[in-house]
């Protein structure tokens, strides 16, 4: 055996050994019985001067919807829970109460979705939402209003 | 026997070859389809009723094979059932050296046919191209991960509703919902349609204030 023969024969040992592993890093997503969520907690209020906070990046494109009436974002929490199927995370909400999330299991499809229960202040819901979906819910308190950016990854 | 007592009854009346030929037609069913015919043998068996019993002994003998036949088939079946039950039961007892390798007579000869030629193309070079072909699906894998993993952190909300979502289902999708007090009110009327879905939970008496979409979609009430 040539030391050709021994380069080929090293690289193919070492591709087929880091194939699984990039694999799974591909699908950033629900894998196995786990499921990955982001949730940021926000407050939108009204002030003087308008301000986003640095920290929301990307995300100030998406409180476009809400500068008709807000024009202060600040990000109060982000928390990144990985779930398994029956279990659940909860974030406290600045006007009281939790916002729950509870994953229930996966939709098959072309595209796996992730499906998970929502429990917030006065309702509860099921959701099946796709890897990288996001959904904002807008709860209006007094004189704010409370966003929770939930992140399916 | 009695097909045979037919058969001369038949040449007693006087049929030649061709009256003969089209009574056994008439006599299988043969004749079913052509009116014409049927009803000119309808019509000698009329004029003399022993053709009559001629066709009659025809189909009964016809009904006599075709039962024969049937249990000879089914006896068939039930014999072959049998041995394959009992050879089974054979195998199951026999220790695993001893049993007939089945696949082992075939697949030798296909690996021998790869081997071969991969041996004749020359092992360095079939490694080498092993080699390359791994390496350029780690480069795909490679190249479309960050894409995907990164699109939820950092990449803006329409890059990521494009990776996440090539079906033509929805992205999300809100499958029940429960509510004790309030409003539910899911917009389905965003600006930027591959922005996040915006669910609002409005109060009962601030609904008129608060919501703040054009024309929003209820989608449920408390």
């Amino acid at each position: 055996m040539t030391r050709r023969h021994l380069i080929a024969l090293v690289v193919t040992l070492c591709s087929a050994l880091a194939l699984p592993v990039v694999a799974s890093a591909a699908d950033p997503g629900a894998t196995g019985g786990t499921a990955t969520f982001v949730v940021r907690v926000i407050e939108a209020s009204q002030a003087a001067a308008p301000k986003v906070d640095a920290r929301l990046g990307e995300m100030r494109r998406e409180m476009r919807p809400f500068e008709g009436r807000y024009n202060h974002f600040t990000l109060l929490s982000e928390q990144t829970f990985t779930l398994q199927i029956g279990k659940d995370g909860s974030v406290s909400l600045p006007g009281g109460g939790a916002f729950v999330l509870e994953l229930m299991g996966f939709v098959p499809g072309k595209v796996r979705r992730v499906r998970y229960q929502v429990t917030s202040p006065g309702a509860k819901q099921t959701r099946s939402v796709a890897p990288g979906g996001r959904t904002l819910d807008a709860i209006p308190n007094d004189k704010s209003l409370t966003i929770v950016a939930t992140t399916v990854r | 026997m009695a097909a045979l007592d037919e058969d001369r009854m038949v040449d007693d009346i006087g049929l030649d070859d061709e009256q003969q030929m089209l009574l056994m037609a008439y006599a299988d069913g043969e004749l079913d389809d052509d009116a014409e015919l049927r009803a000119r043998v309808e019509g000698w068996i009329a004029e003399k009723p022993a053709l009559g019993a001629a066709v009659s002994g025809q189909r009964a003998l016809r009904s006599v094979l075709r039962e024969a036949v049937f249990e000879e088939r089914q006896l068939s079946a039930r014999i072959e059932e049998e041995l394959s039950m009992t050879r089974g039961r054979v195998l199951t007892k026999l220790p695993a050296e001893a049993r007939e390798p089945v696949a082992e007579t075939v697949e030798p000869a296909a690996w021998s046919g790869i081997l071969g030629w991969l041996a004749s193309v020359g092992w360095g070079r079939v490694a080498f191209g092993a080699g390359a072909v791994a390496a350029a699906v780690l480069l795909v894998v490679a190249l479309r991960s960050p894409h995907q993993a990164n699109g939820v952190i950092a990449g803006p909300a329409i890059a990521e509703q494009g990776d996440a979502n090539d079906s033509d289902e929805p992205e999300v999708i809100i499958e029940e919902m429960e509510i004790d007090s309030g409003t539910i009110v899911v917009d389905p009327s965003r600006r930027d349609v591959d922005g996040p879905v915006i669910i609002w939970h409005l109060d009962g008496e601030s609904d008129e204030e608060e919501a703040p979409m054009a024309a929003p979609q209820q989608e449920g009430e408390g």
